[in-house]
Formats: C-alpha cells, sequence, structure tokens
C-alpha cells in the first residue's frame, strides 16, 4: 500500500511542479502571477491530443511545447509586457486571457471530454502489487527530466544567470546590459512550454476537457508559496511534499477535503515560515 | 474642470441612477440590484487592498459565511435583523481570527494563505450537508419583505453611502493616512509609532465585515444559496471588478462592478454561446490596456488639475508605488 | 471637452443598462406560448446541454405541426444557464422580466435549477425541472415548481432493491463524488445496504474537482470488499474507470448515475468492459425499446447530428427534455396559459410520455411508480447491454 501511496504521490508532485514552475519563473522575473498557466496546460494537452494521429506521441508532445512557446509570445505581449509594476493588473489581464483561451477551447475542440489513448496507455507494470500504467512512469520520468535540465538552465547557463540578475534586481541587471524585456519574454515561453508538457504527459491519464487547467492551479500555487515565491528548486521541492502529503492524506485522512488539506499544510508553513520554507532573499528597505 | 462641477457630476451619476426603476424592466433592474451588492465585496478589496496593501485570494469565503450564516438561520425560522447581525458577525470574527496569522504575511504569501482559506470555506458548505444541505442548495430563505424597487434604493442607498464614506476616509482622515502608510512603508509607519498589526487587523475585520454584508444581502435579495455561489473562482471575480474600477478607488468600484455584472447578461445579445464569453474576455483585456489605472484611474486623472491645486495625488500622476508591489523589494 | 468625457463615461455606465430592455422583442401573437428553456450551452457541461437543446427544438416542431397544445403555438427560448447558479439566474430572470416566457423547463445541475426554481416560484411562473434530480427542489421552491424526474432518494431505493437482486456479496465500498447525487446516494444508500446486513467497508467522498482518483484505489485495495458501489458524474467517472482498470483492480463494480455512453463506452469502453461495470440507468437504446422510444430515436438522431456536426445517440436527457416539453404543451391544451390554471393542469398531469408515464404527488415531484429503471452492463467488445 505504502509504495501505492508513494507512487500516486509522485506522480501528483510531478505534474504540480511542472506547472508551478512555469508560475515560479514568470513570478520570479516580472514579479507577476500567470492566471494562463493552467490554460497553457490544457492547450497543451488538447495540441498534442491533435498530432498524435498524425506525428505519434513523442513527437506530438514537442509540437505541444513548441505551439505553446508561440502562445506564450502571445501572452507575454498582450498580458504582462502593458502592465510592468502593475502585477494586479497583469494577474487579471492573465484571467481575462484565460476566459479567452478556455472558450476558444470550447469552439475548437468542443466541450465533450476526450480520450487521448497512447500505446503507453494500455501496458501495465507491476510494482510490488500494484499495476502502475508506463504512461504514469512516463509521467514521472519526463518530468524529472524536464525537471533537471530546467534546473541545469537556472544555475549554469547564460540565460539562467540573467533570469536570475533580473529576479534579484531588474534595474541594475537592466544597466548591466541584460536586455530585461527579452527575459521576460524567455520566462513566459519556457513556462509555457512545461505546462504544454504537463498537458501533454497527464493528458492520457485522465479525459481531457477545455476546463481540465483550473484545478491545476490551485495545488501548483500551494507549492510556490511553499517553495518561496520565485525560487524554480524550492519549487519543486513544495510540489514534492504537496503531492505527497495529499496522496497520504487522501488514503489516512479525508479526501473530500484534499485541496484543503494542501493548503492546511501550507497555512500552518506560513505561520512558522512566513516566506516559506526556502525564502526568497529580500532586502528590508529602512 | 472646478471641484462644484465634479459634485455636479457625482450627484448626475447618483440622480441617472435613481430613475433607472422607471426606465428598465424587471430584469435588468435585478441586475443593477446584484451589481449594487456586489459592490460591498468589492469595496472590502478597497479598504484591504486599496487603501491598507493587503492581498486577498479569498474574499468569497467571507461572504459565503455571510450569506450562509444568513441563509441557514433564516430558515430555522430566525428573525431576519437577528439573523442578519449574526450574519455581519460570524464573517466579521472569521476575518478577525485569520488576521491574526495572516497579518504577518506578506505581497503573495498573504494572497495564497487567504486563497487556502476560500478553498476551506468552499469545500466546508459543499461537505456539511447536515447544516447547509451542501450542493443540493438552501431554498426557503426569508428575505426583508422588500418589493424589488425598494430593494434597489435600499442598495443604492447603502452602496453610494459606503462609496461616500470610503472617499472620506481616504482622503480626508487621519486613519486614512495610516491605512496608507502601512500600504507604502511598513517600516517608517512603525518607526512613526502606528501599530502596523493592530492596523492590519482592523483593516482584515472591515474587509471581511463589508464581504460578509454582501453575503448577507445576495441571501436575502436571492434567497437561494448553493456553495457554488462562494467557489475561489468568484474570488478573482471580485479581485477583476476591483482592478478594472481602480483598486483603492470606492466610485471606480462601484462603477465597475455596475459595468462587470451587466455586461456578460448584455452579451447574451450575441448569441448564447461561447462567443458571448469570448467577447467578455476581450473586453476585459481593452480596459486594462487603455484604462491602466481603472475606471478608479480614469476619474482622478479628470480631476487631476484641481487636485493637483488641492493635495497631490500621487495614485496617478506619477504611478510610483503601486498598491500591491511587494514590499521591501526596492534595494 | 473633460465635462463630455465624464459625461460620456457616466452615460455609458447608466446607459448600458438603459439601452438593453429597449431591444426586448415586441408582443407578440395571441395564441403563442413562449416557453424559456434554460440549458448549460456553454462550459463543462455544453456536452449535454447542446443535444438536449436539439430534443426540445424536436417536441415544439411535432406539438406546433400536429397542434398538440391546443389552439397554442409553442415558442422556444433558450438561455445558457452553464450549469452555475449565478448565470442560471440571470437567464431565469432574462426569460422571465425581458423575453416574457409564460412558463420554463430546465437546468441541467442541481444548483442551477435551483437557482432557476427560485426566480420561477417567486414569479408565479409556472417551471418544470426535467434534468436535476437533487432531493425536493419542487417541494422547497412552493407551488409553481415541478419536478418531472426521480429525485435522488428514489432512484437510490430502487438502485438498493436491484443491487441486492443481481449481487452476491457481503461486504461493500461506497465511494461518490460530493455533488448533490453523490452525497444523498452515500447517506440513502448505506442505510439500506446496513439494513439488508450488508457491512459496508469502506465510505469517501471526493471532492468533484479533484481528477486523482489513484488515492481512493488505493484505499479500496486495502479494504478489499465484495463490490464497490460508486456514484461519480459523466467525466469524472470515465477517469475513474480508466484509473481503475489500470491499477488491475477485479472488484466488481456498480455506478449509481449513468455517464453517457457516447463519452463513456466511446473513452473507456474497453476498460469498463473488461471489469464488467454494471450501472443504472432510465435508458438504453436496445432492439427491445419501445414503439415510442424507436420513434424518437429515429426523428431525433439524425437532426442531433445535422446540429451538433457529429453523430448523437440518444441519451435519457434528450427524452425528459423533449417529454417536458411536451408536458407543457399537454397542459396547456387542457388549462390553456393562464399561470394558475397551468401549474393545475401540470399538478393533474397523468401523461404518457416517450420515457414515462408523468404524474405528480403532492409536492409536485414526479411518482418513481411511471419510471422504468434498469441496470445495463457494458459488455467485453465495449457495447452495453441490460442485466437480464
Amino acid at each position: 500500500m505504502l509504495t501505492q501511496i508513494i507512487v500516486n504521490g509522485l506522480i501528483l508532485a510531478g505534474n504540480y511542479a511542472l506547472v508551478a514552475v512555469g508560475l515560479t519563473l514568470v513570478f520570479g522575473v516580472m514579479r507577476m502571477v500567470n492566471f494562463a498557466e493552467g490554460q497553457s496546460v490544457m492547450i497543451g494537452a488538447f495540441v498534442a491530443f491533435t498530432a498524435t494521429p498524425y506525428v505519434g506521441y513523442l513527437p506530438a508532445i514537442a509540437i505541444a511545447m513548441a505551439t505553446n512557446a508561440v502562445l506564450g509570445i502571445i501572452l507575454e505581449r498582450t498580458a504582462f509586457r502593458p502592465f510592468r509594476g502593475m502585477e494586479l493588473n497583469g494577474l487579471i489581464a492573465s484571467m481575462g486571457m484565460s476566459i479567452i483561451l478556455i472558450n476558444l477551447a470550447e469552439l475548437i475542440w468542443g466541450t465533450v471530454p476526450q480520450t487521448f489513448d497512447t500505446s503507453f496507455n494500455n501496458i501495465s507494470v507491476t510494482i510490488g502489487t500494484v499495476g502502475v500504467s508506463v504512461q504514469r512512469l512516463l509521467v514521472i520520468a519526463s518530468s524529472v527530466v524536464l525537471l533537471l535540465g530546467l534546473w541545469w538552465l537556472v544555475q549554469y547557463s547564460n540565460l539562467g544567470r540573467q533570469f536570475r540578475a533580473v529576479s534579484e534586481d531588474p534595474e541594475v541587471a537592466g544597466a548591466m546590459g541584460i536586455n530585461t524585456n527579452a527575459v521576460a519574454r524567455m520566462s513566459v515561453v519556457l513556462g509555457s512550454a512545461l505546462a504544454a508538457a504537463a498537458g501533454a504527459l497527464s493528458g492520457p491519464v485522465n479525459l481531457i476537457t477545455p476546463e481540465m487547467g483550473q484545478a491545476e492551479m490551485l495545488n501548483a500555487f500551494a507549492a510556490i508559496i511553499l517553495g518561496g515565491f520565485g525560487n524554480v528548486n524550492g519549487t519543486i521541492f513544495g510540489a514534492l511534499l504537496i503531492g505527497m502529503v495529499q496522496s497520504l492524506a487522501a488514503v489516512y485522512v479525508s479526501n473530500a477535503y484534499s485541496n484543503s488539506i494542501a493548503f492546511g499544510l501550507l497555512v500552518v508553513t506560513l505561520i512558522f515560515f512566513p516566506r516559506g520554507l526556502v525564502p526568497e532573499r529580500m532586502e528590508e528597505n529602512v | 474642470m472646478s471641484e462644484t462641477s465634479a459634485w455636479i457630476l457625482r450627484a448626475l451619476f447618483v440622480a441617472v441612477l435613481a430613475t433607472l426603476p422607471f426606465l428598465v424592466n424587471g430584469y435588468w433592474l435585478n441586475m443593477a440590484i446584484l451589481a449594487l451588492i456586489y459592490s460591498l465585496v468589492v469595496y472590502s478589496i478597497t479598504v484591504l487592498t486599496g487603501f491598507t496593501g493587503l492581498l486577498s485570494f479569498g474574499q468569497a469565503g467571507f461572504v459565503g459565511l455571510g450569506g450562509y450564516t444568513y441563509g441557514v438561520l433564516s430558515v430555522k425560522g430566525v428573525d431576519p435583523a437577528a439573523a442578519a447581525a449574526w450574519g455581519l458577525l460570524v464573517p466579521t470574527v472569521a476575518g478577525f481570527l485569520l488576521g491574526l496569522p495572516a497579518a504577518r504575511l506578506r505581497g503573495h504569501y498573504l494572497a495564497i494563505g487567504t486563497l487556502g482559506f476560500g478553498v476551506l470555506v468552499g469545500q466546508m458548505l459543499n461537505n456539511m450537508v447536515d447544516v447547509t444541505r451542501g450542493p443540493m442548495g438552501l431554498l426557503g430563505i426569508k428575505s426583508f419583505g422588500f418589493d424589488r424597487v425598494t430593494w434597489f434604493y435600499f442598495v443604492l442607498a447603502l452602496a453610494v453611502g459606503l462609496c461616500a464614506a470610503l472617499e472620506y476616509l481616504d482622503r480626508r482622515t487621519f486613519l486614512g493616512v495610516v491605512l496608507k502608510s502601512v500600504k507604502y512603508d511598513e517600516i517608517s509607519a512603525s518607526a512613526s509609532g502606528i501599530g502596523v498589526f493592530a492596523v492590519k487587523l482592523l483593516a482584515f475585520s472591515a474587509s471581511a465585515f463589508l464581504a460578509g454584508s454582501c453575503g448577507v444581502l445576495l441571501a436575502a435579495y436571492m434567497r437561494f444559496l448553493t456553495p457554488d455561489l462562494f467557489i475561489s473562482a468568484e474570488s478573482f471575480r471580485y479581485l477583476m471588478m476591483s482592478v478594472v474600477g481602480g483598486v483603492g478607488s470606492a466610485s471606480g468600484a462601484i462603477i465597475s462592478s455596475l459595468i462587470l455584472t451587466a455586461v456578460p447578461e448584455a452579451l447574451r445579445a450575441f448569441g448564447e454561446t461561447n462567443v458571448r464569453l469570448l467577447v467578455y474576455g476581450l473586453m476585459v483585456l481593452f480596459v486594462l490596456w487603455f484604462l491602466p489605472g481603472g475606471i478608479g484611474g480614469l476619474i482622478d486623472r479628470l480631476m487631476t488639475p484641481v487636485r493637483r491645486r488641492i493635495t497631490p495625488r500621487p495614485r496617478v500622476a506619477e504611478p510610483a508605488p503601486q498598491p500591491t508591489s511587494l514590499p521591501g523589494r526596492a534595494s | 471637452m473633460r465635462l463630455t468625457a465624464l459625461t460620456l463615461l457616466a452615460t455609458l455606465c447608466g446607459g448600458g443598462l438603459l439601452a438593453m430592455p429597449t431591444l426586448a422583442n415586441a408582443q407578440t401573437a395571441t395564441e403563442t406560448v413562449k416557453v424559456g428553456v434554460i440549458l448549460p450551452l456553454t462550459g463543462n457541461t455544453a456536452w449535454g446541454g447542446r443535444p438536449a437543446k436539439v430534443a426540445a427544438e424536436l417536441a415544439a416542431a411535432e406539438v406546433n405541426a400536429k397542434g398538440l397544445a391546443g389552439k397554442y403555438k409553442l415558442d422556444l427560448v433558450f438561455a445558457d444557464g452553464a450549469c452555475e447558479p449565478r448565470t442560471s439566474y440571470g437567464a431565469a430572470e432574462k426569460l422571465i422580466n425581458e423575453d416574457r416566457v409564460q412558463v420554463m423547463i430546465g437546468e441541467w445541475c442541481s444548483s442551477a435549477s435551483v437557482a432557476a426554481a427560485q426566480v420561477a416560484a417567486d414569479a408565479k411562473v409556472p417551471m418544470v425541472v426535467q434534468i436535476s434530480t437533487a432531493d425536493g427542489i419542487a417541494k422547497n421552491a412552493g407551488p409553481y415548481v415541478f419536478q418531472s424526474i426521480m429525485q435522488n432518494g428514489e432512484v437510490q431505493e430502487r438502485e438498493a432493491e436491484l443491487l441486492l437482486q443481481k449481487f452476491q456479496f457481503k461486504t461493500a465500498a461506497i465511494l461518490v463524488e460530493n455533488n448533490d447525487f453523490g452525497l444523498s446516494f452515500r447517506k440513502n444508500i448505506r442505510e439500506i445496504l446496513e439494513r439488508k446486513g450488508i457491512k459496508v467497508v469502506l465510505d469517501i467522498p471526493q471532492d468533484r474537482h479533484d481528477v486523482n482518483w489513484y488515492s481512493i484505489i488505493t484505499s479500496i485495495q486495502g479494504a478489499n470488499p465484495d463490490i464497490v458501489v460508486a456514484s461519480i458524474s459523466a467525466g469524472q467517472a470515465a477517469n475513474f474507470v480508466k484509473q481503475y482498470a489500470e491499477s488491475n483492480m477485479k472488484t466488481p463494480l456498480f455506478f449509481d448515475y449513468p455517464p453517457p455512453p457516447y463519452i463513456f463506452e466511446k473513452q473507456v469502453g474497453e476498460q469498463a468492459g473488461k471489469l464488467g461495470l454494471v450501472r443504472g440507468a432510465f435508458f438504453l437504446k436496445n432492439p427491445d425499446m419501445s414503439q415510442r422510444e424507436k420513434d424518437f430515436v429515429a426523428a431525433f438522431e439524425p437532426r442531433a447530428e445535422k446540429e451538433l456536426g457529429a453523430p448523437h445517440p440518444t441519451v435519457h436527457w434528450d427524452i425528459v427534455t423533449y417529454d417536458a416539453v411536451m408536458l407543457v404543451a399537454d397542459a396547456l391544451k387542457r388549462a390553456g396559459a393562464k399561470p394558475d390554471d397551468l401549474a393545475a393542469a401540470l399538478a393533474k398531469a397523468d401523461y404518457q410520455g416517450v420515457l414515462a408515464h408523468y404524474q405528480f404527488d403532492a409536492d409536485r415531484g414526479v411518482k418513481p411508480e411511471g419510471f422504468e429503471f434498469v441496470f445495463i452492463r457494458t459488455t467485453p467488445e465495449g457495447g452495453l447491454e441490460v442485466v437480464k
């Protein structure tokens, strides 16, 4: 039983993490909450679903990520760039974009929930006593690979250094010759592409519908806060914690309050660590 | 524009609103009543976020607590006035209690903490079937015995009165200055002897009171309740009303709740399809692009030449410290 | 200049509200009765609302062509309720105060129907709730509201009876989604099963927005019951079965509410077939169905395919919506269009519809005797059959 709880938790965590790191990147660089991130997950799932019959599943994931990268550029231009320094406007504008995306998806793909079966869905392996489909293992493995890639990018690449510099202090970074607009755009593009991967990977586990993105957001928020806003590594850790606690609590405590449990954990944590478990560096203006 | 003509315009706006019952049918009057009731929860954001700089993603929780307290008591046969009093008290106390831990949090940590509160209230209303009837919905709620036109004037008086009170609080009182000092610079505020924690607690309780009163009025006016009316998405809808109105502007709040309640209904003219919601989303984007300060920002801009002479208004003239930017980011 | 701008703003705010009603339709001919129909035409339940709209249109066309409402002609006015209480409230307000409908039919989700029923009750407009099964919507909303579908309590009693007849089991796990069917199912079925000496080893609700059923499946494995009895709505039910099959679960599975075959069997037919999933249903398209059902299917499916752009197999939601329009026509024919007369006529209805024989009890809920209720099983090929 414990094995299965751990596997369940890992799958949840992988999904939350892919959505949450996107949110955290955008927040770190622009100080804005991208409310449309959940919709990027949904669009990613549908694009992969549409492309799979033509090119096969794995290339379809790449297509979904590429499509969403373009979507990211549009998002940045419409919802974030116009509102530098006015983060509530950015939040509401991305809400506007998410209303538009949901209704566009309903117009394009209809409202009947669709099944998105891949060849990995029907192969099941037994771990301990439980059956786990290869698709679900693929979710875990791909999340790990993508998150490791992101970690490397943020930690060691030139772009990553720019991300961190802009997160630390946009003005100084700008003065040092970093093109902050380009860095901001890249953060949305990366976030959106990772969300597409989350959608394309988890889509085959559940049915896909135009509303599927909304539920992802709440838990991703919780993960971000636990890990400290704007901190990629902390966020991954937060997602892991939330996924595991939810998986455990669902079996041993209550399933009707699953979201409340994630947030309960969060609130308790915030009481003791008001800036998350991995606090971002903040300077007080004295 | 002179101060007098500004007052004339305000009076004109209220007068135009007051003639509504003679001009529109019951459907649009109903929309106006709902919009005016929703303006109370938008004021709750004005007080919390606009004045004090605290961001909440969980206002629907307070609205739900107020509404359900009134609804459940009323169905049990409690007199509407007493039920309304309880309906105001419960969310206010909840706001105070939530404020105790929440006032220590900042920026987005606070926002997500309050989001958790909203999620919890939503799930409780749905799962506590024995008390709230859960998703089966609560029907048979007693009202105040007003007809629709009386309701309209009642909520109009309430909304306009509160709007005037908040504008006065913001511009003319010491408390308004205290709240803003907490918003713009907490450290200097506490250095000047302001009890920052107490001020935040006060803002939380007042905001919960306003949101709760919105819930009580919703329950008494619509006379049905279901948990779906108070899910987290509603909190964000209120926030949208607030931002479109210009956070911190009570006049903007009332206008934007009128517009954002009426528009989705008016868009039914596009047909009962997704196109109507698509247009709604686009509209929100356009308002934000062309009026980044919201409707309140527009009002301020129109009045600026006068205001400059009397009191400098930093909010629009130079949009330096934004209401909700994370405190302490400046290096 | 500035003055004009601000006046413009004021007129926009006030005037936006004012301008709309003048667009309202002019009064219609005396012989036409406007029937407001609220259905989820957008959002997460539009997959059901859109075909139901086609069924209502089919009914109105038949009524008008064959004169089934006596001297009256029906004019249907549709409004989107989006399966949300707030949107449905607005829709009902619009239908009654702007379109001036004389009778209403509608919504799908219980929370939305409750909202619309309250508006209808206040305006004294007769309303037929044809899909929502939450207990006592009509009873609580007052004398103008009728519920023309069996309510949860009654459905569940029928299910428990059949369940005990068709299955051999000593222990059961109950799992539900915490919506209106789910929560009342949980309470009712538990009582009935325990009365019959069945041990309920697991009883869990799941939040209706939570698509991750693996945790529940893990708990089921731990409790090891003879049968799993579940109440989960359409799309979620398919998620559950997908995850259940994938986890190599072998425990027999029974479902309360019938997820529509065009979602369910199409998406997870193979998995459900392997499990031999059984569920309760009001209707299944099969060779033995009644002549009226055959006629309905023959008339409805081509029309639905044309309107929706995809084949749509008939489900009971389509039929009850069709029947609700027919019920209204029948009452109009007998008593005319005055609200009180119409409500009185509905209360006395004794009407043989396509799906059921409709008669109302003192609380304006439909009498359950008029409904047939069967169990259906998914066959290994992913088809459906009636459990004999």
